[in-house]
């Protein structure tokens, strides 16, 4: 008669002393005495009420004892820390800087890709926007023409609602005697309310619509003004126009397409919704939000010629074809072709620092695996030494693999404290800004701890797995006593990946370098040194006042024009008289005979302007070299002397072609040159444009401002540098490189520490060889040479692997610009340049050291 | 001297009164015939354990039984330490209950 086999197993389970099975024959005789006694039942019974009342004691006590050797554990872990000061911190803080690039960077991309996400159903909501293709030209439009809007939102059932909002950049504004030009006032329709969110801070929205002359103001405002008390009840005027606040709204949130420090209803615009009814005016963006059971793809191709299906005659009237896109109002930030008001992001950008982040992390983890494993297998005699002491293998596994995990949530707690200490300059380098609080949303906090148990098992599992599997006697008798690290495959592949991957990273680095630097100093096709442009309210007198501003000691020269450098005046319909087919969308800039002298612009044919010759004013043009061929002249001298319309067809306005300027970058890099008309109009004349003497600069803009002041040419007096204003155009990408050579100076720097640790690691256990080598005369020379021979031969094979793949990435990159450097060899031969030094400065600290030892003191010990 | 807990004493206590025959078992057996009530298996089992470490008693393997399913019994005895635990635990008993005057009240 036995116990049933259950309760054995139960007992054995949770009592300490199974190999004497001394209490599970205690258990067996209670239930034999039981048996005889008071039959089976009540013996079942009897021991399943001792097993309950006795279950917690043994557990409470196999605790106690999984404790105690957690303690030894710990203890030899924080040990074997202590006794590696030097590998312990290059491993954790490695891991750490990794971790928290990474978490950094998936901030960033977070915020990217959850604009405009804190709209309800944004998942329904579109812009409607334009593209029109008249004659020759195309154009993209981030509006819809104006009367489309009712037309959307009245016959379209799919249509929940449909709205309108206008925007202007920048507003004067003035409040009591204060002036300022203020950025973003927006101008909407009552039923945006619908679609898009507004937070409320103060006051009631629908304010502005109820009670004409009111306005409502953002607290970014409110706080710059009225520091004091509420704004609401104050007056402010916009433009010379005075509004009530009525309301005050919450800033918009920092990722939004759409951001606001006024807002303004239509009604109060002179511009009422029932008036817009021009179809080929695009004075608003038009927002939709579709119903909850609407494929947006489907519609969109439903609507694509809503335009022609209203008014197609008009269209057909003026040789347009109009069709119109709709773009989710939370991919407008990432997706968008069109102009938009805010920095555009760009999906490129998103993805490819998302890769570096992951590179960032893979070089990390990977140094974390290579050194947790290095430094384990010197742990040999003490593997054999608890096996002796009776550890089981899993009792082995369980302390490596605890080990890397205690060293892998090390590291994720210091990379909570680095990533807290550099938000702040990480916000200034992608101009945005993130909180530590983003850091606590579940995806993050679950992407940690799953990332500590990977890492952790990860590194944990070589040691864990091949030490434990050693016979104790083979071990402490020597015979794989020192592994020999340099051999093995794995540790060969990590390094060259590491490499591989810091090399495009630095080559990556540099091409982006090369491209901003070429696009800031390629020559523009015109002079944009020492020029200034003041923006000025000229009333015919612009010769007097240029007259006036020369006599000013810093200023060289002086011009009058509409539109400038970077900023056109317009752009208008134009075509050649006897060519009534084609028409074109050409830019405008006006502009006195100055000008073309004061910008250096080179004419490759007829003259410029000249004040002299009557019918120069308002009667000429100056072409630029894309605007003929495009109109159709095959040499630049058979330009000169013809007529080109422009404007409407029925008026028939023309101009002789005077001149043909040589190409010149008016515009951005990034897009090409397009054709671009000069006209001799002063009475649209707005911009002064000075060349101005670098030395005393200050005095001089102070002096120009006086003078600016005196001739009363506007309320507030504000200027621009040209070359500045161009630089600003590259704003993003220098962002991106700024980016860019943040995170591979960390690639690099991380990819060296693990190569710095290793190498020192190997070199210290072949100490022993070392010695005998040099007893037996090795030199010193010769001894470097066999320590680092290896680490060059990886660098050398990562360098093959990733220079076809960066050039690859690169040149897909370069496709962007219109106007790109090519890739040249010498990014490759300085980027091997840098890793190469970096790299042998890196290992022959090490390896120096441990060939100048003195080899009586390696071997005296055996 | 650590003092004992009420269960290591009675336990010692049993034992010593169990002399050659202390076991597991017996010990629980003895202990229910006098509490009466049921002792379960690990209320004496760890106790046992912590004792032999402290070296209050000692143990040796007895002869195996059928009973046992074959297995040996742990005989567990006193050792001169675990004695002088139960003076000194028994001492200052007397001494407590000495001074413990309304005992009587209880009682009654």
């Amino acid at each position: 008669m036995k116990t049933p086999k259950f309760f054995q197993w139960l007992f054995a389970k949770i009592s300490d002393d199974s190999l004497e099975n001394n209490i599970i024959g205690d258990i067996e005789e209670l239930y034999i005495e039981k048996l005889k006694s008071s039959g089976r039942l009540n013996a079942f019974l009897c021991l399943l009420r001792h097993l309950f009342k006795s279950y917690p004691f043994f557990f409470a006590d196999l605790i106690n004892r999984r404790i105690t050797m957690f303690m030894n554990y710990l203890k030899t872990a924080l040990r074997n820390l202590m006794k590696y000061k030097g590998y312990s911190l290059i491993n954790i803080t490695g891991l750490a800087i990794g971790i928290s690039c990474c978490i950094l960077i998936f901030l960033y991309v977070d915020h990217e890709l959850g604009y405009d996400e804190f709209h309800p159903d944004h998942n329904r909501v579109y812009r409607v926007n334009s593209h029109v293709k008249m004659g020759l030209s195309d154009m993209s439009f981030n509006a819809a023409c104006d009367p489309l809007v009712p037309v959307l939102r009245e016959q379209y059932p799919e249509i929940e609602d449909a709205s309108r909002i206008s925007r202007r950049l920048n507003v004067l504004m003035r409040h009591n005697d204060e002036s300022n030009y203020e950025e973003r006032l927006i101008i909407v329709e009552k039923n945006i309310m619908n679609i898009l969110e507004f937070n409320m801070h103060e006051g009631d929205f629908e304010c502005i619509f109820n009670d004409p002359g009111t306005i409502i103001v953002s607290e970014y405002i409110s706080g710059k003004y009225f520091k004091e008390g509420s704004a609401i009840g104050n007056s402010i005027s916009i433009e010379g126009k005075r509004y009530n606040i009525g309301g005050v709204v919450k800033n918009p949130p920092n990722n939004t397409h759409l951001k606001y420090n006024f807002i303004l209803s239509f009604k109060n615009n002179n511009k009422s919704p029932d008036k817009m009814h021009n179809w080929a005016n695009l004075s608003a963006s038009a927002y939709i939000k579709l119903q909850s059971y609407v494929d947006g793809q489907k519609f969109a191709e439903k609507i694509r010629l809503i335009a022609h299906e209203y008014n197609d005659d008009y269209f057909k009237m003026k040789n347009w074809t109009y069709t119109t896109e709709l773009l989710p109002v939370n991919d407008i930030h990432l997706y968008s072709t069109y102009r938009e008001y805010e920095p555009k992001g760009n999906i490129i950008y998103v993805y490819s620092i998302s890769i570096i982040g992951v590179l960032i992390l893979v070089i990390a983890c990977l140094n974390f695996v290579n050194l947790t494993t290095a430094r384990a297998s010197a742990r040999t005699r003490e593997v054999g030494m608890r096996k002796v002491a009776g550890a089981h293998r899993r009792q082995l596994i369980c302390q490596f693999i605890g080990e890397s995990l205690f060293l892998s949530l090390m590291s994720s707690i210091i990379s909570i404290i680095i990533i807290y200490l550099s938000l702040p300059y990480f916000n200034i380098l992608i101009n945005r800004e993130l909180s530590i609080n983003d850091l606590f949303n579940p995806l993050i906090v679950s992407g940690m701890v799953l990332l500590i148990l990977i890492i952790g098992f990860g590194a944990g599992s070589y040691p864990a797995f091949f030490l434990s599997a050693f016979k104790p006697l083979s071990i402490l008798s020597g015979k794989t006593g020192s592994v020999r690290n340099s051999r093995s495959p794995l540790k060969k592949m990590i390094v060259i990946f590491q490499y591989a991957i810091t090399v495009i990273l630095i080559t990556g680095t540099l091409v982006v370098f090369k491209q901003i630097d070429f696009m800031k100093n390629h020559f523009l096709g015109f002079d944009k040194e020492q020029k200034m442009t003041i923006p000025a309210g000229f009333r015919n007198n612009y010769l007097s006042i240029k007259d006036e501003f020369l006599k000013l000691p810093g200023v060289i020269e002086a011009s009058a024009s509409a539109g400038t450098l970077g900023r056109t005046a317009g752009s208008r319909t134009t075509r050649r008289t006897e060519d009534d087919a084609d028409e074109l969308i050409m830019d405008y800039i006006y502009f006195d005979s100055d000008f073309i002298p004061l910008y250096k612009i080179e004419l490759t044919a007829g003259r410029n302007f000249d004040e002299r010759i009557s019918t120069d004013i308002e009667g000429a043009f100056i072409i630029n070299e894309t605007a003929a061929r495009m109109l159709g002249f095959h040499n630049t001298e058979d330009a000169v002397g013809e007529y080109i319309e422009y404007g409407s067809r029925a008026l028939h306005q023309r101009k002789e072609v005077i001149g043909v300027t040589k190409d010149f970058h008016y515009s951005d890099l990034q897009n090409k040159i397009a054709p671009l008309v000069m006209g001799f109009d002063p009475e649209y004349f707005r911009f002064l444009n000075l060349t101005v003497k670098t030395e005393k600069l200050t005095e001089t803009v102070s002096s120009i401002k006086e003078k600016w002041t005196d001739q009363s040419l506007g309320e507030i007096f504000s200027y621009r540098f040209v070359d500045e204003f161009f630089d600003r155009f590259y704003v993003s990408e220098e962002r991106v490189a700024k980016i860019f050579i943040t995170f591979s100076f960390l690639a690099i720097f991380l990819s060296c520490l693990g190569l710095f640790s290793l190498s020192a690691f190997i070199a210290e256990q072949r100490t022993k060889e070392i010695g005998v080598r040099k007893t037996m005369g090795a030199t010193l020379t010769g001894l470097i040479g066999l320590l680092t021979g290896d680490f060059l031969k990886w660098i050398i094979i990562a360098n093959l692997i990733a220079i076809p793949l960066s050039y690859m990435i690169m040149d897909n990159w370069l496709q962007d610009f219109a106007y790109r450097i090519s890739i040249g060899l010498e990014v490759y031969l300085v980027s091997f340049f840098i890793i190469f030094v970096i790299s042998i400065l890196t290992i022959s600290i090490q390896t120096i050291k441990s060939a100048l030892a003195d080899p009586v003191k390696s071997l005296r010990y055996e | 001297m650590d003092y004992l807990t009420r269960r290591e004493e009675l336990i010692l206590l049993s034992i010593g009164n169990l002399k050659e025959n202390a076991y597991l078992v017996s010990i629980r057996e003895h202990l229910s015939e006098i509490m009466g009530q049921e002792w379960s298996v690990s209320t004496i089992h760890i106790p046992l354990r912590r004792l032999e470490k402290a070296d209050y008693i000692t143990s040796f393997y007895g002869e195996a039984t059928a009973v046992r399913g074959g297995r040996r019994k742990k005989i567990y005895v006193l050792t001169e330490k675990g004695y002088k635990a139960l003076g000194v635990n028994k001492s200052v008993n007397d001494k407590l209950w000495a001074d413990f005057s309304d005992f009587e009240i209880i009682k009654g």
